[in-house]
């Protein structure tokens, strides 16, 4: 593909400003009070640090809280028989115990410039917004987070923040937040990968991005966390303009906000089934990619808010409770 | 040989440009910042890249639309024939009738169709002959054919509207004469506020009208009678005023009467669509000109003032010579009865020319002097061997059979109840006079009564026996009438004027010989031909007639409803298939033979490209 200086640098406007009143309302002690009634879905983690987060199927038996007996099968544990029901039973049982550990949550913000356009559709403020609202939900559980912007933009392809590991910390979740810029080209699959190479304990990741790449460039990065035991969400961001191009031109000069390329389209109602067949294909290939990867997919639309991607979509994607 | 009737239509090719501007506008496109062009790889592509203009083919079939269009309005014509130009001919038809100068907006109705004439007249080509020709008050050729344009159009600068009712149906039969007998192809152009289809038929079809007109804003003076007997003193004189409103809403205005400039009544009065009304005005105190003007806000000035005339008191001294006869007895009650006339009474035998010169009508009853004075004279029953006016013969008991209703003498008698008269001498008219009343006996009809001038005096003769008539019998109250009317006409007023209606033939009697000069209302003087006797204003207003020292006054009045209600119908188009608008100097008189236009094959042309251009559009869009 052709790169050009004006399509790299000019990313548009997605403005500082439009982020940080985005992130406002996030922050408003009432919105964070809705919040606290979700907590994080975890499937599995490997992290061996103590935590606040039940394990459901974790197959180490340490913990203090008692989930269940099972029969002794060869190579359990002899020091979680029940001593006391072979005594009375005569039978060997071995006591099961719900562990409770840290589940480290890793968000992925795809920061390149394809993120702010349609300017409309604030597809990248409204990512600022989840992520932080997760990041909120993570920490009142004392989980650490840590945010990572994926763009070429950086020279290692991700700007990733510190850890965070408490809710006092979230100003500072703020302050990292807006300072990603929309910019430069798609880094998915090597920023995630560049990323991973410094983290060394397994959690939770969500990936916020539009995809709007090679699936070949993106479906490595998601393979990988996946590789690496993650729970892994592919948070697909789209809005209306996107959806409904209609609505941008009818006769238009487009532009590739990350490549500069040029074509000229008029909007004849072929070509808007044409477009619209595309995105089906685009969508329809990153989601059977995720089925194929068990990866939690979901399309989130802008225009609904937040609200509906937290508490209707998130739950029902399994990713928040 | 191809040409085009409407030529200005190719001033449309400027939408050519506006067409390219289209689609340079077309090419523009707006700029849109998107995502990724992931999604719009397989959308089509459009094909022009650039805003520079590339055409297409729909843009060709645009093109050619447009061209078809154009081409139609400019009304195409192939002129076959041997192809040698021959020049045409126009004849310029002007109405000039009165109603011509109601007012239309800013300027006349006259002016508006002499605006259209020199219009027409510029888009001539050198080579071409106009003929001139007014309506009113006659049918009027101004200037014959001819290739001075200069001229005509000059003509055409001088020309005004006539205060005159004007008959362009009689014009256009004129000319349509012309139009026969001309072996050259020749249009016929009506500049008039005549609807075409008011026009004869005939016309309609051969001419293009040019209309002018719409407002019915007029009222107007129908008439303005003087009721004053022909003896009678001013004072006992009125005068009738007929306003009439012509209009088709209501109408206010003042009605002024002044004798000799001093007013004598104003009246306001409100009219009725369509409405009239009559004013009567008396106790005039002194006789002269009456003027009766209107003063209101509407499109035509020229009826609304009308002229009359009250009579001075002029006694009239009559000598009867006659024999002891019951006409003198009936005469002597007559005069006692009429202030204004005079009577004294001397026998043949006692009449001498010294007598007569001091009366200003002698009556002969049954005498004819062998000398008569130069005075006006009435011979009654004059004798078998007279020497001025032959006896045929003698009749008995025979009746008036016919009359001349258009003598001033009968114009208040009619019908003229017939009477038998027991006896008549059979007259023979002489020179100089004309027969008043006919009776006839056995297979010749004879005159009754002769009037006419001799030797620059008037003379009448009465070839029944009014003896055995009696003129005072109630039974023959006619008799009274017709000599009451005979002895005015005899003794004419000498400061008499003469009222008259534009565009009637009034005659100039009692002028000596010599040229007659006449002063019209609008100051301009010209000098009759010799031997005219006669003069038909065409302007209202007051004509001072003179001749060796001997003046008189016309006064002529616009009392014509048919002018005076200017009312027209909306605007009508020249003719049925062309504009009245400046017509394209192509004449088609010019070329020999036939002409076909071939503008409606090009709108058919058109109609199919225009669908044609849809089904392209279409499938491009599709």
């Amino acid at each position: 593909m052709r790169h050009s200086n004006a399509g790299t640098e000019s990313a548009p406007p997605a403005s500082a400003a439009s982020s940080a009143t985005a992130l406002a309302a996030v922050l408003d002690p009432a919105f964070l009070r809705k919040l606290d009634r979700l907590h994080l879905t975890v499937r599995r983690s490997l992290s061996t640090r103590p935590g606040n987060t039940p394990m459901p199927r974790g197959a180490q038996g340490t913990g203090i809280e008692l989930e269940n007996y099972k029969a002794y099968g060869a190579g359990d544990d002899l020091r979680h028989l029940d001593w006391n029901a072979y005594g009375r039973l005569d039978q060997l049982l071995i006591k099961t115990f719900r562990a409770e550990r840290e589940a480290p949550l890793q968000l992925f913000i795809d920061a390149s410039a394809s993120m702010a356009a349609p300017v409309r559709d604030q597809k990248f403020a409204f990512s600022l917004c989840l992520a932080a609202s997760l990041a909120y939900v993570s920490l009142r559980r004392n989980d650490p987070v840590r945010i990572l912007g994926l763009g070429e933009a950086w020279p290692r392809g991700f700007l990733g923040s510190p850890v965070f590991r408490h809710r006092d910390v979230l100003l500072q979740v703020r302050d990292f937040l807006l300072q990603l810029r929309p910019r430069g080209r798609t880094a998915l699959g090597a920023g995630i990968a560049a990323a991973l190479r410094e983290q060394r304990s397994p959690g939770v990741a969500v990936v916020l991005s539009d995809f709007l790449t090679a699936p070949e460039l993106y479906e490595p990065g998601l393979r990988e966390l996946v590789t690496r035991r993650y729970t892994v969400a592919a948070l697909r961001v789209i809005g209306p303009a996107e959806r409904d191009p209609a609505t941008l031109f009818r006769r238009g000069r487009l532009t590739d906000v990350e490549t500069g390329r040029q074509r000229f389209i008029t909007l004849s109602a072929d070509n808007l089934a044409r477009y619209r067949q595309a995105l089906e294909t685009h969508l329809d290939r990153l989601r059977d990619f995720c089925r194929r990867c068990e990866i939690a997919y979901a399309t989130i639309d802008t225009s609904p808010g937040l609200d509906d991607a937290l508490f209707r979509t998130f739950p029902a994607l399994g990713l928040l409770q | 040989m191809i040409g085009f009737v409407e030529p200005l239509a190719w001033l449309f090719a400027a939408l050519y440009g506006v067409l390219i501007l289209f689609y340079l506008w077309e090419r523009w496109r707006r700029p849109v910042q998107v995502p990724s062009l992931l999604l719009w790889e397989t959308a089509r592509e459009d094909i022009l890249r650039t805003q520079r203009f590339r055409p297409d083919p729909l843009f060709i079939l645009q093109l050619l639309l447009l061209t078809c269009l154009i081409v139609g309005l400019a009304r195409p014509y192939i002129a076959s024939g041997d192809g040698t130009r021959q020049p045409g001919r126009h004849i310029f038809v002007l109405d000039t009738s009165a109603s011509m100068q109601a007012l239309e907006a800013r300027r006349t109705r006259f002016d508006e169709v002499r605006a259209h004439a020199l219009e027409q007249l510029r888009g001539l080509e050198d080579s071409e002959e106009v003929m001139l020709l007014t309506t009113a008050p006659a049918p009027e050729v101004r200037l014959n054919f001819t290739r001075d344009h200069h001229a005509i159009a000059e003509a055409l600068e001088r020309l005004a509207p006539t205060d005159v009712g004007g008959d362009v149906a009689l014009a256009l039969d004129f000319v349509s004469g012309a139009l026969r007998r001309s072996d050259i192809p020749t249009e016929l152009d009506v500049f008039t506020d005549i609807p075409r289809t008011q026009l004869p038929a005939s016309a309609r079809q051969q001419a293009r009208v040019f209309q002018s007109g719409e407002t019915d804003d007029n009222i107007g003076i129908e008439a303005l009678q003087i009721f004053q007997g022909r003896f009678q003193d001013y004072r006992k004189a009125r005068a009738y005023v007929w306003v009439e409103n012509f209009s088709h809403h209501e109408g206010h205005g003042f009605l002024s009467v002044s004798l000799e400039g001093d007013a004598v009544s104003r009246s306001g009065f409100t009219l009725p669509p369509r409405a009239t009304k009559s004013f009567v005005v008396h106790g005039f105190p002194a006789p002269g000109r009456v003027i009766a003007q209107l003063e209101v806000n509407d499109a035509l000035a020229a009826d609304n003032i009308a002229f009359g005339w009250i009579r001075p008191l002029q006694p009239i001294r009559m000598l009867l010579v006659s024999p002891p006869s019951p006409l003198i007895d009936d005469l002597r009650a007559l005069i006692g009865a009429t202030p204004a006339l005079q009577l004294a009474v001397v026998a043949p035998e006692d009449f001498d020319v010294a007598n007569g010169r001091q009366a200003d009508l002698i009556i002969y009853n049954r005498f004819v002097p062998p000398s008569p004075p130069p005075t006006n004279a009435l011979y009654v029953y004059p004798p078998p061997d007279n020497s001025l006016f032959p006896v045929a013969g003698e009749a008995e008991e025979v009746e008036i059979l016919d009359w001349d209703a258009h003598h001033p003498v009968l114009q208040s008698l009619q019908p003229l109840a017939p009477l038998p008269l027991r006896h008549a001498r059979i007259l023979t008219a002489t020179e100089g006079t004309q027969a008043l009343l006919w009776s006839r006996v056995a297979d010749r009809e004879f005159p009754l009564a002769l009037a006419g001038t001799t030797n620059g005096h008037r003379v009448a003769c009465i070839g029944f026996d009014l003896e055995s008539q009696r003129l005072l019998s109630s039974d023959n109250l006619n008799f009274l009438l017709f000599f009451m009317n005979l002895l005015g006409w005899l003794a004419p007023g000498t400061g008499d004027a003469t009222v008259t209606t534009t565009g009637e033939v009034s005659p100039l009697d009692g002028l000596p010989d010599g040229p007659i000069r006449v002063r019209d209302p609008h100051g301009d003087e010209l000098t009759l031909p010799a031997g005219q006797t006669t003069l038909q204003p065409s302007r209202i207003g007051e004509y001072h007639i003179s001749a060796s020292g001997t003046t008189r006054l016309l006064m002529a009045n616009l009392f014509d409803p048919v002018e005076s209600d200017i009312g027209r119908s909306a605007q009508e188009p020249a003719t049925p298939d062309q504009p009245a608008s400046r017509r394209a100097p192509s004449a088609p008189a010019r070329a020999a033979g036939a002409r076909r236009e071939y503008g409606t094959w090009v709108y058919y042309a058109a109609c199919g490209l225009f669908l044609l251009e849809w089904a392209a559009a279409r499938r491009r869009w599709e």
